[in-house]
C-alpha cells in the first residue's frame, strides 16, 4: 500500500476516534464507543506492521504550511518516519492498544467511561504527534499533548481532591521542563535559523566539540527531558500520577509518555555527540535517578508507588544509556521496558481490580491460588525487568550495563547495585503479593475474584512478548546481528562502544548467582502470614527512604512557600497599592480632560468655525513658518 | 461612466416611484440598480480608462474605493424597508437622494480633476445636508442640518480656496502632468484642500460638526454619514494625495502625523463622558478616522490596501452599531446609553452583533478591526516612530473603556422584568452577515487583502 496513506491513517484514525466518542459518546452505548475507541489505535496498529514490510526508505512530507515569516523561517505541519519513528510507532500502537483493550475490562463500569476513552485517543494521537512531527515545534506540540492528556487522566476521578493535586503536581513539574524545552528551541530557532529536525541534524558539520551555544541548547533541552521522563530534580510528580486509574500509569506514565524524552535526546543525538560536557551531565543525572528512585523503592507498602519508582529507576537507566552516547540501547531499553512495565502496570491493575481498590501490600498475599493467570504474567514481568536470562530485560539491562562499564568501572558499580535494588524491591513486591498467606479479613477474601477474559488477554500478548522482547538485540557473544541496533543505524547517532567477551561471561554468571541469592532471601522474608513485616518500625536509613528523602517537603519548604508568600504579598499589597493606582490614574485623567473640554463642543456654529479656522492657520504656519 | 449613469437613471425611477403606488418597488428597484451598476463598473471599464477628457479614471486603486462604496450602500439599501411606513420624509425621495449622494461619492473617488471633485463634493454634500434634515417634525434634525450646511459651506469655501491657490501654483486643475510654478503657494493649497476633505471625514480640528450632526439626523441618516461619506472622503482624500505627495516636502509627514494624533486624542478624550451613543460613536469615528489617516503616512500606491481594509472594518462595524440604535431608539424613543440596560435579555441576537461590532471598533482581538489596527500600526513603526506607535496603543487601548461601557449595559439585568422583542428576519441576516464578515476577517485578513492586491 501507499506509505503516505498508511501514514495517515497512523496519524488521523485516533483522532478520529476522539472526536467521535467526544462528541457523540454518550449518545450510544458503552460496548460501541469502547470499540470505536479501540478502533483508533488498532487500525494505526495494523497500518504501522504494513508500513513496516513496505518501508525502504524514510518518508517525510508536508501537510501545509502552519506558519511563518515569508522566506525566512517557515513551519510546516510536516511528519516524517525514519526507522526510529517506526520503532516508537510499534510501541506506541501496540501497547496504546493492548491497553485499550484492557481498559474496556478495568473501566468498564465506570460513569466517565466515554470520557475516560477519548482521553486515552486524544493521548494517543498527541504521542503519534510527537514522534512523527518533522520539526520541532510539531514535536513540541505533541509534548505539550501528552502532557495535557496525562493532566486530565490522572485527575480523572476529579471528585477527589487529592487526585486533583497530584494532577496538578505533575502539570507544573512539567511546565518547569518545558520552559526548559521550548527556551532549547528558540535558540535553536535562532542558532540554526531552522527548526526542522533532518536540517538541523545535517548542519552540524564544522561546529567545534563543546561549542557553548551547542552546550546551552542541550541543557536547555535535557532541562525538558527531567520533566517529562521523571529525571531528577523533577521526578517527583511521577509517583504521585499513579492516582490515575491504572491504565493510564501503564500506558502513559510507564510505557509510552515518559520515554519521550529519551526520545528526544536521542532524536537530537547529533547535536548531544556535539556536547561532551552534557553528555556527563545527563549520565550523571541519569545514575543518581537510578539508584535513588531504586532505593526509595524498598520501602515502599502501595504497589503502584513501587512500579512508579521502579519506572523512575528504569528511565535512569535509559538516560544513563543515552549520557553514554549508545542511544539505540536507550530505544531498545525504552521497547523492552514498555512490554514489561505495561506488563506490570496491568498485573497489578488485576490485583487492584480484584481486591476491589486495595493497593496496599500488607493487605494482599497468597493471592497465586486466587488469580492464577494474574499470578503466572506478573512473576514473568518481574523476572523480566529483574533481568533473568533469556526474557526482554536481561538483554536490554545487560546491554546499558555493558556500555557503562566500558565509559567507567564506577558508573557500572552504581547501576549493577541499583540492579540489585531492583530485584530485592521487585521480589519483595512478588512475594508479597503472590505468595505466602492472605494478611487481609475473610470477608474479604471472600471476595476476590480473578480478571475478565478481556482484561487477562493483552497481558498474555505482553507476557509473551516480554519474554521474547529481548531477541531482537542479541549481543554479539550470542548472535551476529543486534537487529534492533542495525535497524536504527540510519537513525541515530551512536558513538561505538567495545566490550570484551570475558566482561559478559562474567556479568551473566554474577547476574545469575546474585538472583538466586535474592529470590532466597526475599522468598525468607516476604513470602509470609504477617502483614508487621511491612509495617515494622523503620531504623533511621529506613525511615529516610520511606519518606521519599523528604524531597516533597524540601520542594515544599524551599520553592512552594516562599512563592506562596510572593503571590499573596502580590495580591495584598502589590497589586491593590502600586497596580490599581497605576491603573486608575490614566482613567482619572481622561476624564478630568473630558469633562474640562465639553465646553469646547458648545453647540455654537460660530465658535466651531473659528477653532476650524484657527486649527487650520495652526497648521500653516507650524509647516510653512 | 455607464455605471454612474445607471445609478442616475435609478435615482430619478424611484423618485417617480414614490410618487405612484409603487411604494412597495422602491427598494428592489434601488438594489438592482446598484448592483447592475457595481457589474457594470467593473466589467464595462477596463483598468486604465478614462472619462470626460481624463477628468476622471479607471484605475485600480479608485475601482476598490467604489466598490466598497457600492457594496456599503447595498448593505444600508434593506434598512430602509422600515421608513416604509412612517419614516421621516417619503420613502422614494429618501431613497433617490441617497442614490445621487452615491454618485457624488464616485466622483469624489475617482476625480483626476479638482472641477470633477468639487462637483463631487457638493453632489454628495447637499444630498446628506436633505437627508440630515429630513425629519421635518423634530427639531433637532432640523438643526443638525443648518449646522451641518452652515459648516459644510464653509468647509467647501475652504477647499474653493485651496483650489484657487493649486490653480495659481500650478496654473491647471489637473492632478497629474503639472508644473509647480510657486512651490509655496503650492504647499498652502494642498495644505488647504487637506483641510477641507479632512471636514468631511471628520478630522480633528475640523470635527465639531460630527457629534452635533450625527445626533440630531435620523439614525439610519446618520449611518449613511459614517459609512459612505467617509469612504468617499477618505477615496478622495487618497486620490487625491497619491499625486501630490511626490511633490511634498518632510512636512506632509509631519502633517499627517500630527492631524492624526490630535484626531486619537481629542476624539477619545470627548467620548469618556458621553452619555448618547450615538454622540460617543461620532467621537470614536473622528478616532477611527485617525487611525485610518496613519496609513496616509508614506503614502504610496501599494499601502492603498491597507487604508481600505481599515475602512472596510470601520464601515462594518459602525454600519451595525448604528442600525443597532436605530432599532433600540425606536423601541425605546431615545438612544441614552441607559436605554441599552439589559439588551442581551430583550433581544440578545442584537445585543451579540452590537458587541462583535463594538468589540471591532476597539480593536479587540478576533475581529477585523484588531487586523485593521494592527497593519496601520505595524506600517507606521516600519517608518521609523515607535513613540507615535506606543502613544496610539494607548490611545486604543483606553477606547477600550467607553467601547466597553456600552457593552456592560447589554449584559446588566435590568430589575423590573422586560419583554423581549425580535427583528425581522431580513434585518437579522443582513446584520448576521456582516458580523460574519468581521469575524472572518479578523481570523483571515488575507482574504481581503490579497484580493485588493489583485
Amino acid at each position: 500500500m501507499n506509505p503516505e496513506l498508511l501514514i495517515h491513517i497512523i496519524l488521523w484514525s485516533p483522532l478520529l476516534g476522539f472526536i467521535v466518542n467526544g462528541l457523540l459518546g454518550t449518545r450510544y452505548n458503552h460496548t460501541i464507543a469502547g470499540t470505536i475507541a479501540c478502533l483508533g489505535p488498532l487500525a494505526g496498529f495494523v497500518a504501522t506492521v504494513l508500513l513496516y514490510f513496505s518501508f525502504n526508505q524514510p518518508i517525510s512530507f508536508s501537510y501545509y504550511k502552519w506558519f511563518g515569516a515569508e522566506g525566512h523561517f517557515n513551519i510546516d505541519f510536516s511528519v516524517m518516519v525514519d526507522q526510529l519513528t517506526l520503532l516508537m510507532l510499534f510501541i506506541v500502537t501496540g501497547v496504546g492498544s493492548l491497553i485499550h483493550v484492557y481498559s474496556l475490562g478495568y473501566m468498564g463500569h465506570d460513569k466517565g467511561f466515554v470520557r475516560f476513552m477519548s482521553y486515552l485517543n486524544l493521548f494517543i494521537f498527541s504521542m503519534l504527534l510527537l514522534i512523527m512531527g518533522s520539526n520541532l515545534v510539531m514535536l513540541f506540540a505533541g509534548w505539550e499533548g501528552v502532557g495535557l492528556c496525562s493532566f486530565l487522566l490522572i485527575g480523572f476521578w476529579f471528585k477527589n481532591p487529592e487526585y486533583n493535586k497530584a494532577a496538578r503536581k505533575a502539570f507544573v513539574m512539567n511546565r518547569v521542563g518545558d520552559l526548559g524545552f521550548i527556551l532549547g528551541i528558540f535558540m535553536m530557532g535562532m542558532h540554526f535559523k531552522s527548526l526542522d529536525i533532518s536540517t538541523i541534524l545535517s548542519s552540524l558539520d564544522g561546529i567545534q566539540s563543546n561549542d557553548p551555544q551547542i552546550i546551552l541548547i542541550t541543557l536547555l533541552l535535557f532541562i525538558g527531558v527531567c520533566g517529562k521522563s521523571a529525571q531528577i530534580p523533577l521526578f517527583t510528580w511521577l509517583p504521585d500520577a499513579m492516582a490515575g486509574p491504572t491504565p493510564v500509569s501503564a500506558l502513559i506514565h510507564a510505557a509510552t509518555m515518559v520515554t519521550a524524552g529519551i526520545y528526544l535526546v536521542a532524536r537530537m543525538g547529533g547535536l548531544y555527540n556535539l556536547a561532551p560536557f552534557t553528555l556527563d551531565i545527563v549520565l550523571w543525572v541519569g545514575l543518581a535517578t537510578a539508584f535513588i528512585a531504586a532505593t526509595i523503592a524498598l520501602k515502599q507498602n502501595d504497589i503502584k508507588k513501587v512500579l512508579a519508582y521502579s519506572t523512575v529507576s528504569q528511565l535512569g537507566y535509559m538516560v544513563v544509556a543515552l549520557g553514554c552516547a549508545a542511544y539505540s540501547s536507550a530505544i531498545f531499553h525504552v521497547m523492552t521496558h514498555a512490554f514489561f512495565k505495561a506488563l506490570l502496570f496491568l498485573g497489578a491493575g488485576s490485583v487492584i481490580h480484584g481486591l476491589h481498590g486495595e493497593q496496599d501490600l500488607s493487605k494482599m498475599g497468597g493471592l497465586k491460588g486466587l488469580m492464577k493467570s494474574t499470578h503466572v504474567v506478573f512473576l514473568v514481568a518481574t523476572l523480566a525487568i529483574v533481568g533473568c536470562p533469556p526474557l526482554a530485560g536481561f538483554f536490554s539491562k545487560d546491554e546499558i550495563l555493558a556500555v557503562a562499564f566500558s565509559h567507567h568501572k564506577i558508573y557500572f558499580v552504581i547501576l549493577a547495585l541499583t540492579s540489585v535494588f531492583t530485584a530485592w524491591y521487585m521480589f519483595r513486591l512478588y512475594f508479597g503479593t503472590f505468595q505466602g498467606q492472605y494478611r487481609g479479613s475473610e470477608e474479604s477474601k471472600s471476595k476476590i475474584h480473578e480478571s475478565p477474559m478481556i482484561m487477562l488477554a493483552p497481558l498474555f500478548v505482553l507476557a509473551v512478548l516480554s519474554i521474547i522482547g529481548g531477541f531482537a538485540g542479541m549481543p554479539e557473544i550470542i548472535s551476529q546481528h543486534h537487529y534492533i541496533s542495525e535497524f536504527l543505524k540510519p537513525a541515530l547517532a551512536d558513538q561505538p562502544h567495545h566490550v570484551s567477551h570475558f566482561f559478559e561471561y562474567t556479568l551473566w554468571t554474577v547476574t545469575v548467582i546474585a538472583l538466586v541469592s535474592i529470590v532466597w532471601l526475599t522468598y525468607k522474608r516476604y513470602a509470609t502470614s504477617d502483614p508487621n513485616v511491612f509495617n515494622k518500625k523503620e531504623n533511621f536509613l529506613g525511615t529516610l527512604l520511606k519518606d521519599k528523602y523528604y524531597l516533597d517537603e524540601i520542594y515544599q519548604t524551599i520553592l512552594v512557600n516562599p512563592l506562596k508568600s510572593l503571590g499573596s504579598w502580590s495580591k495584598n499589597v502589590f497589586d491593590p497599592v502600586v497596580i490599581d493606582h497605576f491603573v486608575k490614574l490614566p482613567g482619572f485623567f481622561v476624564t478630568e480632560a473630558g469633562q474640562g473640554l465639553k465646553p469646547l463642543q458648545s453647540g455654537m456654529i460660530g465658535w466651531y468655525i473659528m477653532s476650524m479656522t484657527i486649527g487650520l492657520l495652526t497648521l500653516i504656519y507650524l509647516f510653512l513658518f | 461612466m455607464l455605471s454612474m449613469i445607471i445609478l442616475t437613471i435609478t435615482g430619478v425611477l424611484v423618485l417617480f416611484l414614490g410618487l405612484g403606488k409603487g411604494k412597495n418597488f422602491i427598494l428592489p428597484v434601488a438594489g438592482l440598480g446598484v448592483l447592475t451598476a457595481m457589474w457594470s463598473y467593473f466589467h464595462y471599464n477596463p483598468i486604465g480608462d478614462q472619462w470626460m477628457k481624463g477628468m476622471m479614471s479607471m484605475e485600480a486603486i479608485p475601482a476598490a474605493f467604489v466598490g466598497l462604496l457600492l457594496s456599503c450602500t447595498l448593505l444600508i439599501i434593506p434598512f430602509l424597508n422600515r421608513y416604509k411606513l412612517r419614516g421621516p420624509g417619503e420613502l422614494g425621495d429618501f431613497a433617490g437622494i441617497i442614490l445621487f449622494a452615491v454618485i457624488g461619492g464616485m466622483m469624489m473617488v475617482s476625480h483626476e480633476d479638482l472641477m470633477i471633485l468639487f462637483l463631487g463634493i457638493e453632489m454628495l454634500s447637499i444630498a446628506m445636508y436633505i437627508l440630515a434634515g429630513s425629519d421635518r417634525r423634530i427639531i433637532q434634525s432640523n438643526e443638525a442640518s443648518l449646522k451641518y450646511l452652515i459648516m459644510g459651506s464653509f468647509a467647501s469655501a475652504i477647499f474653493l480656496f485651496g483650489v484657487g491657490l493649486y490653480y495659481v501654483a500650478t496654473g491647471t486643475f489637473k492632478l497629474v502632468d503639472f508644473k509647480i510654478i510657486s512651490p509655496e503657494i503650492f504647499a498652502i493649497s494642498i495644505m488647504v484642500i487637506f483641510a477641507g476633505l479632512a471636514f468631511k471625514v471628520s478630522l480633528a480640528p475640523f470635527h465639531f460638526w460630527a457629534p452635533d450632526v450625527y445626533q440630531g439626523s435620523p439614525t439610519l441618516v446618520t449611518a449613511i454619514m459614517a459609512t459612505v461619506v467617509k469612504i468617499a472622503g477618505f477615496g478622495a482624500l487618497f486620490q487625491f494625495l497619491r499625486h501630490q505627495v511626490m511633490h511634498t516636502g518632510e512636512w506632509y509627514y509631519w502633517l499627517i502625523l500630527l492631524v492624526a494624533i490630535s484626531s486619537m486624542v481629542i476624539g477619545n478624550v470627548m467620548a469618556f463622558g458621553q452619555r448618547s451613543v450615538k454622540r460617543l460613536l461620532a467621537y470614536s469615528g473622528v478616532v477611527q478616522a485617525g487611525f485610518i489617516l496613519v496609513g496616509f503616512l508614506h503614502l504610496k500606491d501599494e499601502n492603498s490596501w491597507m487604508i481600505v481594509f481599515y475602512l472596510v472594518a470601520y464601515v462594518l462595524a459602525s454600519l451595525v452599531s448604528f442600525v443597532a440604535i436605530y432599532f433600540v431608539e425606536s423601541k425605546k424613543g431615545s438612544d441614552d446609553i441607559s436605554e441599552f440596560k439589559g439588551l442581551f435579555f430583550q433581544n440578545p441576537f442584537l445585543a451579540i452583533v452590537f458587541t462583535i461590532a463594538l468589540l471591532s471598533l476597539g480593536g479587540g482581538p478576533l475581529t477585523a478591526g484588531f487586523m485593521a489596527k494592527l497593519f496601520v500600526l505595524y506600517h507606521a513603526a516600519g517608518l521609523g516612530s515607535p513613540l507615535f506607535v506606543v502613544l496610539a496603543l494607548i490611545l486604543a487601548v483606553i477606547s477600550m473603556y467607553y467601547y466597553f461601557k456600552v457593552i456592560n449595559q447589554f449584559f446588566t439585568k435590568e430589575e423590573e422584568a422586560t419583554s423581549e422583542w425580535k427583528l425581522d428576519w431580513t434585518y437579522q441576516s443582513v446584520l448576521l452577515l456582516i458580523s460574519a464578515l468581521t469575524i472572518c476577517l479578523g481570523l483571515f485578513p488575507y482574504l481581503l487583502t490579497q484580493w485588493i492586491g489583485a
